[in-house]
């Protein structure tokens, strides 16, 4: 028996699984940011905590430090020592069935305004904010902002984002509506650095998101293609360098890991290095993948020789490509600033009613991806992703002819998570795909030209 | 009679009621969840897997339409689930307003979602609102507003003249009946009320507070009643809530649901705003109704709530003010607990 218990895969199987390396770049570049937001007081540059996929565009013309809460929280957690932070959030009364992630926040908000965060090593410290810089296309995201303003004295301003419910009928005047908000934003900033907004400066922070931008969906068609040359946990691994919504996505830096990652796909196509040598089974991933349980989806894939290809959050993860025709020819338009990043902002996926949801996060995203399977992964204490998950997975079976399944666990909260039924489930799973695969129907189906 | 289910606080109901349709705020079902469990897991909270299981079911299929305030992403899960499989309630409608009621920016926007959604109910109802007919519903609601901040005012004056039970129950049922005919049964009620002597005060006077959406489960104010305790003010959906805030007469009519809405008064946790918490709100209610204690109810998995609580416990407890938090749950709650606890409550209070 070894330490991971009974299905442990040996260290043979796990050699079947080749990660890339660029993510590998990427705890170094973190790190590296985070000490400069730990100094930024210092140098006499505020501080904003960003929520969801805020423009933070804004915040880096103004030269603002700012870092996705969440980022913090993921840090902490891979280290293990998100315990005691959690439990400060329940101790001060915030319920364990409140959203994992906004947990951590507002224990480390109370730890870190107690100034007790000693069992935290120094670089994994993220300084008080100035300035909490959120959106509401999640519910309670203005809740937990406002309560971690209201914890650490900082400024809060909550884009009130609309639900794109019609969208035909409201997309002008919502849009219209964002644009009047981050025009209030811009002023707030103003106000708050005391310096004119750098309008310059804004426009080649939107040449760098148009870039990269660009190189990720060149990734994405890239892998389109069996076997498959990257998985999720590489995907995974760049998003804390490419993830909107702070000052790192707005960096050159993003755009050379970017270019580093799409390099490396083109080097492995070349070679014929493959994420999962022997890869009998693709399986799409719809809805993040707990970090902490990474080495558990190595394992599924290395054991079973099954690549989780990517994960369906198309648009998030494609910057401006589904308001492609708001602002052509991709959605981010450098001149109109202010009118890219409104667009930006309602589009996001939490925002979209449940048939835009379908379309675009599993339809458009897994076309050409060659998905045998998708794993509907519900986060418990995560509603905007846990919404509708049923009839999308019912949807998915029904509309694509793809096998589903849905297994629940949580983004953050281990607690709700169970090692014993991912594997088990997911094993079956992939067991019943391969069956499914290998019937004669499919065979006759894959042999008849279309 | 159309009869439109509202599901979500907030629904502008006179708009409904003015073209001709009866709005009837959904109440939560005493249905096992079980379709429903297929289409929402159980992290949603059990009033909207209410709704949705009894949707499913087909319970719902006598109505002649839906409108849904998307006031958080539960309401939001429904919305979207009823929209698909429930095709016999043809016209689901939902619409936003924005959460941040203190804003300068919120009101122009409400005015435009409003407009927006007058149209819509126009359309299904088959023809305009006149102006009129929004005034007459305004001024029906606000009678039945009136009526109802008559029978609080008389609990508060009269502790236990009313159960904790009765004042939730009627407030309920004027979520359901006409307003037309419901006016004359409260009025008659206040009547009784009135002719009725005080009881003698056997427990604390007390407040109840929160359960969005849905009354709190029916043990709990029977539980109150039988220890004595008198629910002299509260702070929910199945009471103040739904008669705090008068509708203002405004010549355009639109215009006065627009700032019921922007300036409502209760506090709602779904909601921000810059003037007041949750917990300025509560003690404003303790102070001006007398009570001993608060008594917070949180549906679970009420999501707003659980933000709102903390702050709003902590704001009372610095004020002196005993509160205790119950969090109630569909499945599996405990009766014997839910009453042990109110029950040390009460007599820690009444100890003091």
């Amino acid at each position: 028996m070894t330490e991971k218990g009974e299905n442990a895969i040996d260290e043979e199987q796990r050699k079947a699984f080749n990660p890339m390396r660029t993510p590998g770049r990427v705890g170094k570049i973190m790190d590296d940011y985070f000490e400069e937001l730990r100094g930024a007081r210092a140098n006499g540059r505020l501080v904003a905590w960003t929520f969801q996929g805020v423009p933070a565009e804004l915040l880096e013309a103004m030269d603002i430090a700012s870092i996705q809460a969440v980022k913090n929280n993921g840090r902490i957690n891979n280290a293990g020592l998100a315990a005691p932070i959690i439990q400060e959030a329940e101790a001060a009364g915030y319920s364990e069935n409140i959203c994992s992630l906004a947990r951590a926040n507002i224990g480390y908000a109370l730890l870190l305004d107690r100034g007790k965060l000693d069992h935290l090593p120094e670089r994994l410290l993220m300084p008080k904010p100035d300035l909490l810089f959120t959106m509401n296309d999640c519910s309670i995201l203005g809740n937990w902002a406002y309560e971690v303003g209201r914890i650490t004295g900082a400024e809060v301003y909550n884009i009130q984002t609309p639900y794109m419910y019609d969208k035909e009928r409201r997309f002008e005047y919502c849009l219209s509506y964002v644009e009047d908000q981050l025009g209030d934003v811009v002023r707030l900033l103003e106000r708050l650095t005391g310096r004119p907004f750098n309008w310059e400066k804004l426009r080649d922070i939107l040449l760098i998101i148009k870039r990269s931008s660009q190189i990720k969906r060149e990734i994405h068609e890239l892998c389109k293609r069996s076997p498959s040359v990257r998985s999720l946990v590489d995907s995974m691994g760049i998003l804390g360098v490419t993830w909107r919504a702070d000052a790192l996505h707005c960096r050159p830096e993003a755009v050379r890991v970017l270019e580093d990652f799409k390099r490396e796909i083109e080097e492995r196509i070349e070679r014929g290095v493959v994420s999962v040598p022997g890869e009998e089974v693709r399986l799409g991933w719809i809805a993040q993948m707990p970090w902490y349980a990474k080495d558990d989806v190595t394992d599924l894939m290395a054991k079973n020789r099954t690549t989780i290809v990517g994960c369906g959050m198309y648009g998030a993860y494609f910057p401006g490509w589904k308001i492609r025709d708001v602002l052509p020819p991709d959605g981010i338009d450098p001149e109109q600033p202010i009118k890219t990043l409104a667009a930006l902002t309602i589009s996001h996926p939490f925002g979209d009613p449940m048939e835009d949801r379908f379309q675009e996060t599993i339809v458009d995203w897994q076309e050409g991806l060659q998905c045998d399977g998708l794993v509907f992964a519900s986060p418990r204490t995560c509603r905007p992703f846990a919404c509708w998950m049923p009839d999308l997975k019912e949807r998915a079976e029904q509309e694509l002819g793809m096998p589903c399944i849905l297994i629940e666990d949580d983004h953050s909260d281990k607690s709700f998570y169970s090692k014993a039924q991912f594997d088990t489930r997911l094993e079956a799973f992939v067991e019943s795909v391969k069956a499914r695969k290998e019937s004669p129907k499919a065979r006759e189906k894959k042999a008849t030209p279309t | 009679m159309r009869v439109v289910g509202c599901v979500g606080l907030h629904v502008p109901e006179e708009l409904l009621h003015a073209a001709g349709l009866h709005p009837a705020l959904l109440p939560e079902s005493e249905d096992p969840i079980t379709v429903g469990a297929d289409r929402l897991q159980v992290g949603f909270c059990g009033y909207i897997r209410s709704v949705v299981d009894v949707g499913l079911k087909h319970k719902l299929d006598f109505l002649d339409g839906m409108v849904m305030h998307d006031v958080c992403m539960h309401v939001r899960a429904a919305h979207g689930i009823l929209e698909r499989n429930s095709p016999q309630v043809r016209w689901q409608e939902c619409f936003w307003f924005p959460p941040d009621l203190h804003k300068p920016r919120t009101r122009a926007f409400v005015v435009k979602e409003m407009a927006d959604l007058k149209h819509r109910v126009e359309l299904h109802a088959g023809g305009p609102i006149a102006d009129g007919a929004l005034h007459n519903s305004i001024r029906l609601y606000n009678r039945f507003r009136g009526l109802l901040q008559r029978l609080d005012g008389l609990r508060r004056s009269k502790p236990g003249v009313l159960s904790a039970s009765q004042f939730i129950d009627l407030v309920q049922a004027g979520m359901l009946i006409p307003k037309e005919e419901y006016c004359g049964l409260l009025a008659r009620v206040i009547g009784e009320v009135e002719a009725t002597p005080s009881p003698p005060l056997r427990g604390p006077r007390l407040v109840l507070s929160g359960h969005l959406c849905g009354a709190p489960p029916a043990e709990i104010a029977r539980v109150l009643d039988e220890l004595g305790a008198a629910v002299v003010a509260d702070d929910l959906w199945t009471g103040s809530w739904y008669f705090a805030t008068e509708v203002p007469e405004r010549d355009d009519p639109l215009e006065g649901l627009v700032d019921a809405y922007v300036h409502m008064t209760p506090v709602c946790p779904t909601r921000h705003r810059d003037d007041r918490d949750l917990g300025d709100h509560l003690l404003e209610i303790v102070r001006r109704s007398d009570a001993s204690g608060v008594v917070f109810l949180i549906m679970k998995f009420c999501e707003p709530h659980y933000y709102a609580y903390p702050a709003a416990s902590k704001k009372l407890r610095d004020a002196g003010i005993p509160e205790m938090l119950l969090e109630t749950e569909r499945e599996s709650a405990s009766k014997g607990q839910v009453e042990t606890r109110l029950q040390a409550f009460v007599e820690a209070i009444q100890g003091t």
